[in-house]
C-alpha cells in the first residue's frame, strides 16, 4: 500500500487511527502490529508468512546471541545463520531473476538457449526490512541492544507500516524503549500530522511536477532529443528522486509521531553538501549508518592504512549500490560514488577545504546529478547514450514534442522556485526560516500549532484532489 | 524533556485533533449517507460498480488488493467534489485544463481565447502513427463496405471531420503554433488511400481551410466541434457525393435562406462541462452562425433513411441533416456503442428557428443483432470520423458489415489497445 493513494488516505489510516486509539495502551502493540500486516500483505499477500516465520526464526536466534549465554563460537555460528536466512532471503528475492539472466546471456554467447525460469516477485520493502533484521541481530549478539521482550515485539519492530516499505531503517535499540512504552499525546499527534503533510507535499507538489519532465525526458531514447533537453531531464530527476524519498521520509517519521515513535531523520539537505563524504552524510541518513557499523567498520574501517580505508569505502558503496537494485546500472552507480569519495577521501580534508563552498557545492550537486543519469536509464547502453548527449559527443536528436508544452507549465517553474532554493537553504542561509521540528511538542506556542494545523488540513484536502483525480502514485524507492 | 501541557491547551490540541478525525472520517460518512450529495462529474463512469468479492484465491494473488485500489479512487465519498476541485485549482492556478479523471482528453485554450481539443492538437504535433500497410489495409476494408453497401443499394460517405488545430493554427499557444503541421498527422496518407481505393469522402479540413475567410464560424471559437455553419457545409458537400454513386434518385442539395446567429455561448459552458471545473473566467458570450434552409424544390420528399456511424463530430452532423429536411429517419451510432435520433427527423428550420433533438436511445453494443437493427430500412450510411481516430479502423464498422452482407464469419484485427476506456471516458459525456 502506498502512503500517497486513496486507499491508504481515506480508508486504510482513518480505520487503524481509530482502531489504534480506541484500543486500551496495553493492546496498541497489538492493533499496530495487525494493521502493519494487513499493510505489507496488501502488497505482498503470500510473502507475509515468509516475513512472519523470518521473524519468528530471527527472534528465537536471538535469544542466544547476548554475550554471554553461548560460548562465542556458538554465538558466531548462530550470528551467522541467522544472517545467511535474512541475506539468502534478499538474495533470493531480490537477485535470483537478475543472476538467472546473466547465466542465461552466457549461456547464449556458448549456443545454448536458455532454461526455464519462472521469474520471481519482489516483495515490496524487502530491502529495508532485510536490514533492520540484520541490525537486530547483530546489535544483540554485540550487546549494543536488548532481545525483544517477546516475538510479536520483535515482529512488530520490523513490520511497523510507517517505515516497513521504505525506511527509514531503524535500530532495534533506538525504538525499543517505545515499543514497550511510549506516550501519544495530542501535541505529538498534531506534530506528527503536520510532518506527515509536509512530506505529502513533497511527494505530489514537488516530486510529481518534476517527474513529468524527468519522465519525458528519460522515456526517450537520447538520440531523439537534444542536449538542452538532457540536462532539463537529469535536473529535473535529481530533484524529482530528493523530493519523492525525502517525502516519503518525512510520512513515515509523521505516522510514526502519531502512533507514538520517534523515527530518526533520514535527510538533511544533502544537495547542500560541498562533498561526496558530506553527501552521504545527509543521504538516506539510516542507510548511509546501516553501511558504516555493519559494513565498514566490520571491514577494518579506517583503522588499516589508507589504502585498505579507500578500498573499503569503495566496497561499500559497490555493495549499497547493488543493494539498490539488481541492474549492472546500480552497480556502475555504486562504483561511481565509491571512487568520488575514495578520491576525496585521498584528497584529504585539508585540500577540499581550499575549495571555495559555493565551488564545492555546486561540483557535488554536479557529480551527484551525473550518478542519477545511471540510477534512471534502467541498461547501461541507454545511459551511455545519455552521457554522450548530455557532453555534446552525440548530435542533437529532433527534440521531443512535448518538451516546450512541459516547460510552458506554470506548475514546474513553481515546483522549481520553491523546490529548488529549499533543497539548497543551508547553502543559502534560508534553512533558518524553515520550519524546524520542535524538541517538545506541547511546548510550541498555540499560534504555531493552529497554523501547521491549518497548513495541514489544505495540504490534506489538495492532495485528496489530486489523488482522487489522478490516481496511483508510487514511491520511486519502493521499487528497492 | 517534555512539558506537561496546560489543560486549556489540551483542551485546544484535543479540538484539533477531533477535527483531524472529522476530516478523516468524513468520506466515510458521505459515502454511507449520501450526504452532502456529491458532484456529478461528466465525462466519467466508474469502471467498477460493485465493491470486489474477496475470496481466498483473490486475496492471495494479489487482484483483490489491486480492484480495491482501483475501487477506492473511484467509490471515495466526495470524490466527485475533490475531482472538481482539483481541476479548478490547476485549470486556475496554473492554466491547466484536463478534464476527465482518465486524462483521456485535455483543452487548450489559444490567444485570443479559442478552444482547441488537446487531442487532435497531439495529433496535428505528432509524427504519422499508421505504417502505409496498414492504412491501405483500412481504407480497402472501407471500400469493401462501400461495395457491400452499394450490392444493397446504399450509398456510403466518409465524412473527415476537421481538426480545428489544423485549420485555426495561428490562435494555439506558442509552443505548438509553428510546429503544428498536417503532415504530422495521418491526415493525408488517408486521403491518399481513400482515393486509391476509390471510396467516396468529404476532406473538411481542406475545405474548411479554403472557406474560412467566407464563413468565420466553421468551427467557432468557443466550441470544439465543428458548429452549425460546418456541419451544414459539410452536409451540402456531401450530398453530391451521394448523388455520384447513382443508387438513389438525385437529391437536391438544400440551399441556405438565411444565416442568423445563435443563441450566444460561452466558452465557459464548454469549459465547465469538458473539465468539471467550477468558474472559468471566460464569461464573454458569443453568438454562432445558424444557417436556415431555404426551400426544397416542389415535389421533393423526405425519403433519406440515414444512419451516421462515427465519432462526436456526428451530433452536429445529424442535427444538419435534419435541418435539410431530406430525411425520413436519421439515426447515429455513436462509436458503435449508443444509439441516437435526430427527432424529428426532419426538421423545418425557417420555421422553429431552432434544432431538433438528438435523443438517446441507449446503449446499443456493436454485434451483428444490433447491426441488423440500426441498419433495417436504410438507405444511406455515413461515415463521420475526426483525424485522431483515424487508426481505430471505424470501431468494428467494417467488420459489422462485412458480417451482415458479407461473410458472417469474418473476424476483423483486434482494435488497438485502450481505445474501449475512450469511448467509454466519451460515452459518459
Amino acid at each position: 500500500m502506498v502512503f500517497s493513494s486513496a486507499t491508504f488516505l481515506f480508508y486504510f489510516l482513518p480505520a487503524v487511527l481509530t482502531l489504534y486509539f480506541l484500543t486500551p495502551p496495553r493492546f496498541r502493540n497489538l492493533s499496530a502490529l495487525v494493521a502493519s500486516l494487513v499493510f505489507f500483505a496488501w502488497g505482498a499477500p503470500r510473502f507475509v508468512f515468509v516475513l512472519i516465520a523470518s521473524c519468528f526464526v530471527d527472534y528465537h536466534a536471538s535469544r542466544w546471541l547476548p554475550p554471554g549465554r553461548l560460548p562465542v563460537r556458538r554465538r558466531k555460528l548462530l550470528l551467522g545463520l541467522g544472517r545467511a536466512l535474512d541475506l539468502g532471503l534478499l538474495l533470493y528475492f531480490k537477485y535470483a531473476n537478475f543472476f538467472v539472466a546473466e547465466i542465461q546471456a552466457m549461456l547464449g554467447l556458448f549456443g545454448r538457449g536458455p532454461f526455464p525460469w519462472a521469474a520471481v516477485v519482489l516483495p515490496i520493502g524487502i530491502s529495508f526490512f532485510t536490514f533492520q533484521k540484520v541490525s537486530y541481530l547483530v546489535d544483540v549478539y554485540r550487546g549494543t541492544a536488548q532481545v525483544a521482550g517477546s516475538a510479536g515485539r520483535h515482529l512488530l519492530y520490523i513490520a511497523l507500516f510507517p517505515q516497513l516499505i521504505a525506511g527509514p531503517i531503524v535500530r532495534y535499540h533506538d525504538v525499543a524503549r517505545q515499543i514497550d512504552q511510549r506516550s501519544t499525546t495530542s501535541g505529538l499527534f498534531l506534530d506528527g500530522l503536520w510532518r506527515f503533510s509536509v512530506g505529502l507535499a513533497k511527494k505530489v507538489f514537488l516530486a510529481n511536477t518534476f517527474a513529468r519532465l524527468a519522465d519525458l525526458v528519460f522515456d526517450t531514447p537520447p538520440s531523439l532529443m537534444t542536449t538542452t533537453q538532457a540536462w532539463a531531464g537529469v535536473i529535473a530527476y535529481t530533484f524529482q528522486l530528493y523530493y519523492d524519498f525525502a517525502g516519503y521520509s518525512d510520512m513515515a517519521i509523521g505516522l510514526g509521531r502519531m502512533l507514538g515513535f520517534h523515527f530518526l531523520e533520514n535527510f538533511n539537505f544533502p544537495y547542500a553538501s560541498a562533498g561526496i563524504g558530506e553527501f552521504w552524510r545527509r543521504w538516506h541518513i539510516s542507510l548511509g549508518r546501516f553501511m558504516m557499523e555493519y559494513l565498514y567498520v566490520p571491514l577494518g574501517g579506517n583503522r588499516k592504512g589508507h589504502g585498505r580505508t579507500v578500498f573499503n569505502l569503495w566496497l561499500v558503496f559497490l555493495v549499497s549500490g547493488f543493494w539498490h537494485g539488481a541492474a549492472w546500472t546500480f552497480v556502475l552507480w555504486g562504483i561511481w560514488h565509491g571512487t568520488l569519495i575514495s578520491l576525496e577521501k585521498t584528497l584529504g580534508p585539508e585540500r577540499m577545504k581550499r575549495i571555495p563552498r559555493p565551488l564545492a557545492i555546486a561540483g557535488t550537486f554536479f557529480l551527484v546529478a551525473l550518478g542519477w543519469v545511471l540510477f534512471r536509464s534502467g541498461t547501461i547502453h541507454r545511459a551511455g547514450g545519455f552521457y554522450l548527449l548530455l557532453f555534446n559527443l552525440l548530435p542533437d536528436g529532433a527534440g521531443l514534442m512535448a518538451f516546450p508544452e512541459i516547460m510552458a507549465d506554470r506548475a514546474l517553474w513553481l515546483a522549481a522556485a520553491i523546490g529548488i532554493p529549499c533543497a539548497f537553504a543551508p547553502a543559502f542561509g534560508l534553512d533558518r526560516f524553515l520550519p524546524r521540528d520542535p524538541a517538545d511538542p506541547d511546548a510550541v506556542p498555540l499560534v504555531r500549532v493552529a497554523g501547521r494545523f491549518a497548513l495541514s488540513v489544505v495540504i490534506l484536502v489538495v492532495v485528496s484532489c489530486e489523488l482522487c483525480a489522478t490516481g496511483f502514485n508510487p514511491f520511486i524507492y519502493f521499487q528497492f | 524533556m517534555t512539558t506537561t501541557p496546560s489543560i486549556p491547551r489540551r483542551c485546544f490540541q484535543g479540538l484539533l485533533v477531533a477535527l483531524t478525525a472529522a476530516l478523516l472520517l468524513f468520506p466515510y460518512v458521505q459515502h454511507a449517507t449520501h450526504w452532502p450529495a456529491d458532484k456529478r462529474l461528466g465525462g466519467f463512469r466508474p469502471r467498477m460498480d460493485t465493491f470486489p468479492d474477496l475470496t481466498r484465491t483473490t486475496w492471495f494473488d494479489g487482484s483483490f488488493a489491486a480492484a480495491v485500489d482501483l475501487w477506492a479512487r473511484e467509490h471515495v465519498g466526495v470524490r466527485g467534489w475533490l475531482v472538481a476541485l482539483d481541476r479548478q485549482i490547476r485549470y486556475t492556478c496554473f492554466g491547466q485544463v484536463e478534464p476527465s479523471p482518465l486524462r483521456k482528453r485535455a483543452l487548450v485554450i489559444g490567444t485570443p481565447p479559442i478552444l482547441y481539443e488537446n487531442i487532435l492538437l497531439v495529433d496535428a504535433l505528432r509524427p504519422p502513427q499508421i505504417n502505409p500497410e496498414k492504412m491501405d489495409f483500412f481504407a480497402g476494408r472501407l471500400a469493401r463496405v462501400q461495395e457491400l453497401l452499394k450490392q444493397q443499394g446504399i450509398p456510403f460517405v466518409v465524412v473527415l471531420a476537421p481538426n480545428k488545430a489544423i485549420v485555426y493554427p495561428e490562435s494555439l499557444p506558442a509552443w505548438a503554433r509553428d510546429r503544428v503541421s498536417e503532415t504530422n498527422s495521418d491526415y493525408r496518407a488517408f486521403i491518399a488511400a481513400l482515393a486509391q481505393h476509390d471510396v467516396p469522402f468529404l476532406d473538411t479540413l481542406a475545405l474548411f481551410r479554403e472557406l474560412r475567410p467566407q464563413y468565420p464560424d466553421l468551427v467557432p471559437p468557443q466550441a470544439i466541434h465543428w458548429g452549425h455553419q460546418g456541419a451544414w457545409i459539410a452536409w451540402q458537400r456531401t450530398i453530391p457525393l451521394i448523388n455520384r454513386q447513382g443508387l438513389l434518385p438525385e437529391i437536391p442539395v438544400p440551399e441556405t435562406e438565411d444565416v442568423i446567429m445563435d443563441k450566444p455561448s460561452s466558452m465557459n459552458q464548454e469549459l465547465l462541462g469538458q473539465l468539471n471545473i467550477f468558474a472559468g473566467p471566460h464569461f464573454r458570450t458569443i453568438p454562432s452562425a445558424y444557417p436556415v434552409a431555404g426551400p426544397l424544390p416542389a415535389g421533393t420528399e423526405e425519403t433519406l433513411r440515414a444512419l451516421v456511424v462515427g465519432d462526436s463530430f456526428g451530433f452536429m452532423f445529424v442535427d444538419a441533416m435534419a435541418r435539410s429536411r431530406l430525411c425520413a429517419d436519421v439515426h447515429f451510432w455513436f462509436y458503435l456503442r449508443s444509439a441516437k435520433g435526430a427527432s424529428p427527423a426532419s426538421f423545418d428550420s425557417r420555421v422553429h428557428r431552432g434544432l431538433p433533438a438528438v435523443d438517446g436511445l441507449g446503449a446499443l453494443p456493436r454485434n451483428v443483432e444490433n447491426g441488423r437493427r440500426m441498419m433495417e430500412g436504410k438507405n444511406l450510411v455515413v461515415f463521420v470520423i475526426t483525424t485522431f481516430n483515424i487508426d481505430k479502423l471505424s470501431w468494428g464498422f467494417d467488420r459489422l458489415v462485412e458480417q451482415l452482407y458479407g461473410d458472417p464469419e469474418y473476424a476483423a484485427p483486434a482494435p488497438p489497445a485502450g481505445f474501449d476506456d475512450e469511448i467509454e471516458v466519451n460515452l459518459g459525456d
